[in-house]
């Protein structure tokens, strides 16, 4: 089954995608900040795809994604971010992420951002 | 003459009495006497210089001889008169009249004349001053001071010059002109009686005056008959003359007023920007909650996911029925409004940002004949059933008069700005059933430095009070949800902030509206 890491302060945030994925039929678990996020890869969790939001008290979302890939190569990320002047950065556009993955916020319709979900668990 | 040989063996006084003769002979001015029939008995050596006459041509001879043309014709009445009335008009007085030279020239003198009857004499005394010297002075004094009042005549500034009792002693056109008055008509008037609003600041211009303290008063507002106006007022007293006195300068500044009001207002546009930036993020989180949240709410009373089954089974819920229940309720179109809130509400948000991205912008040469197609082809596809209006129904004017030039815009911006005039003019025409053929004429013109760009449209018009804010943020008359009223303002800024030109409108309320938009030809940024 495919796992969804979603990382975001804010709880109704991960909540709302974490239902509209699981209804999706994906697996979903849920981290309130990157350090709880690197905790639970550590811990051994599987994740394929991570979502990531970028501002973030603590380490930074940028810095999360360098981390987590770090810990393992394999997983990919989508990023979910409310700064609307976001630019994605070199360090990250070096571990593969490009503006397909750069979702903003008010994502008013799921259904993309659930599509870009499954591509990317599928390797696209 | 027999009478001149007669008169000249006369011995008179003056000539008996060294002392008189010398008092007469080295006087300054001239003295000549002449006996009660105007004939000359005296002439002075000064009168002789001044008349251009040796005394032996002139002795005997009717003083009219030596008066200007006006009064040498009524001499002998006046002294006829005077010796049978004894009323004098001039004896005793003196007054300025008009000499004449043995040349022929006429000069202006002061003459003053005294009756004498001393010893066998009976006549009169004139003494004469020549006035040429100073009524050259008085003309050049005339001159000075036309030029200075034609000076004060051409600021446009209403100058007044006020006494320390604020009465009027000099003014300047403009002033006049405020007051619809002659210039002459003003002096002597107190300063308050032609200019009632300065009644409130009467205080500070006689403390001006008397305490030789200039005072300046920015911005008064007036309330008169033509809306309102602002004025600049400054009060320079007088430093140079011995009585108190002082100079009020009035300015009309409702021009920069209102100049200056839209820069604060373009100035707080920015800031709108500057701000929007930092919300947008803490806005755009909530926002996102909001519609998410709503598109789980329906997702999870579909029958095709399978859990949303099992758990309504789990406690023992008719799904189909709690669906038509929501249906009949409404409760689905309260969610879908929140949904449709939550995306206009993003709207105004992307447009606020659209300031802040603005920084960033890229100026290309750039065909606006090219660039008016393109924005039309875009227009075209903008049917908006919610907002009421088909652009396909309504006629587009090509009226294109310029070269092939190429202007340095940052097209994208442009392209905004002719997009919303040209929904902004589809919307208005929609909202105007009377009219049967709609139509936007795009004009295309070279002026001096700038393109113009007009659109036209035959719609409803803009009353006064809206074309007066039309280019305010936030300032719509679409109804709650159609328009940000930031579309307008944010053109505006495009404009006049970041392309130096220029967006104006014109209206006629009934007939239609007309969007001015000039861009600077020739400039790079």
């Amino acid at each position: 089954m495919a796992s969804v890491l979603i990382v975001d302060d804010e709880e109704l945030i991960s909540s709302n995608l974490a239902a509209y994925l699981e209804d999706e039929g994906l697996e979903v678990d849920v981290a309130n900040s990157a350090e709880e996020a690197l905790r639970k890869v550590e811990a051994g969790l599987r994740v394929q795809v991570c979502i990531m939001d970028m501002r973030l008290p603590g380490m930074n979302g940028d810095q999360a994604c360098q981390a987590l890939h770090r810990q393992d190569p394999g997983i990919r990320f989508l990023l979910h971010t409310g700064s609307p002047n976001y630019v994605i950065s070199p360090e990250l556009g070096a571990i593969g992420i490009t503006p397909d993955h750069l979702y903003r916020k008010p994502v008013t319709d799921m259904t993309k951002l659930a599509a870009t979900v499954r591509a990317l668990c599928a390797g696209r | 003459m027999d009478t001149s040989v007669d008169q000249v063996q006369r011995v008179r006084f003056w000539s008996t009495d060294p002392r008189v003769r010398g008092i007469v002979d080295n006087v300054a001015d001239a003295v000549i006497a002449i006996d009660i029939h105007g004939n000359i008995e005296m002439f002075n050596p000064v009168a002789e210089r001044l008349f251009g006459y040796p005394s032996e041509e002139v002795m005997g001879r009717n003083i009219k001889l030596l008066a200007g043309p006006d009064y040498s014709r009524h001499h002998d009445e006046y002294l006829a008169r005077y010796l049978e009335t004894k009323e004098p008009h001039i004896i005793g007085i003196g007054r300025e009249v008009e000499g004449r030279r043995k040349d022929g020239t006429v000069f202006p003198i002061y003459l003053s004349v005294g009756e004498i009857e001393v010893a066998e004499f009976h006549g009169f005394i004139g003494i004469i001053h020549d006035l040429t010297a100073q009524k050259e002075v008085e003309k050049a004094l005339l001159s000075a001071r036309a030029h200075l009042q034609d000076i004060i005549d051409s600021m446009p500034s209403i100058l007044v010059g006020v006494d320390e009792k604020g009465i009027i002693t000099h003014w300047n056109r403009s002033a006049a002109a405020e007051r619809g008055m002659d210039i002459g008509e003003g002096i002597g008037q107190p300063l308050v009686k032609l200019f009632p609003f300065l009644e409130r600041q009467l205080g500070d211009i006689s403390g001006a005056i008397r305490e030789r303290h200039p005072v300046r008063k920015e911005r008064l507002p007036l309330q008169s008959g033509s809306g309102n106006r602002f004025i600049d007022l400054v009060v320079y007293p007088l430093s140079s003359a011995d009585a108190l006195g002082g100079v009020v300068r009035i300015d009309d500044v409702t021009e920069r007023v209102r100049i200056e009001e839209m820069m604060v207002q373009t100035e707080k546009m920015m800031s709108v920007g500057g701000l929007a930036a930092g919300m947008a993020h803490e806005i755009n989180n909530p926002l996102g909650i909001i519609a998410q949240s709503c598109q789980n709410l329906v997702r999870r009373l579909s029958d095709e996911i399978p859990k949303n089954r099992e758990v309504a089974d789990n406690v023992g819920l008719d799904l189909e029925a709690m669906r038509r229940y929501m249906t009949e309720r409404g409760l689905f179109q309260f969610i879908a409004g929140m949904q449709e809130a939550t995306e206009r509400a993003g709207r105004i948000v992307t447009e606020m940002l659209a300031y802040s991205r603005r920084s960033t912008s890229s100026f290309v040469p750039t065909s606006l004949p090219e660039l008016v197609e393109t924005v039309l082809h875009l227009a075209s596809h903008d049917y908006d059933v919610k907002k009421n209006y088909d652009f396909r129904r309504i006629t587009i004017e090509r009226d294109y008069d310029v070269g092939s030039d190429l202007i340095f815009c940052e097209a994208m911006a442009i392209e905004q700005v002719l997009l919303n005039l040209l929904k902004n003019a589809a919307q208005a025409m929609a909202g105007n059933p009377l009219q049967t053929s709609p139509t936007i004429t795009l004009r295309l013109r070279e002026e001096e430095q700038w393109l113009r760009l007009e659109v036209i449209d035959n719609g409803p018009g803009i009353s006064a009070e809206v074309r007066h804010r039309l280019f305010e943020p936030f300032f719509t008359t679409k109804p709650v949800g159609m328009g940000t009223g930031l579309g307008l303002a944010v053109a505006y800024f495009i404009v006049t902030e970041q392309h130096h030109g220029r967006l104006e409108v014109d209206s006629i309320p009934g007939k239609g509206s007309k969007f001015t938009l000039r861009l600077p030809r020739h400039e790079e940024h």
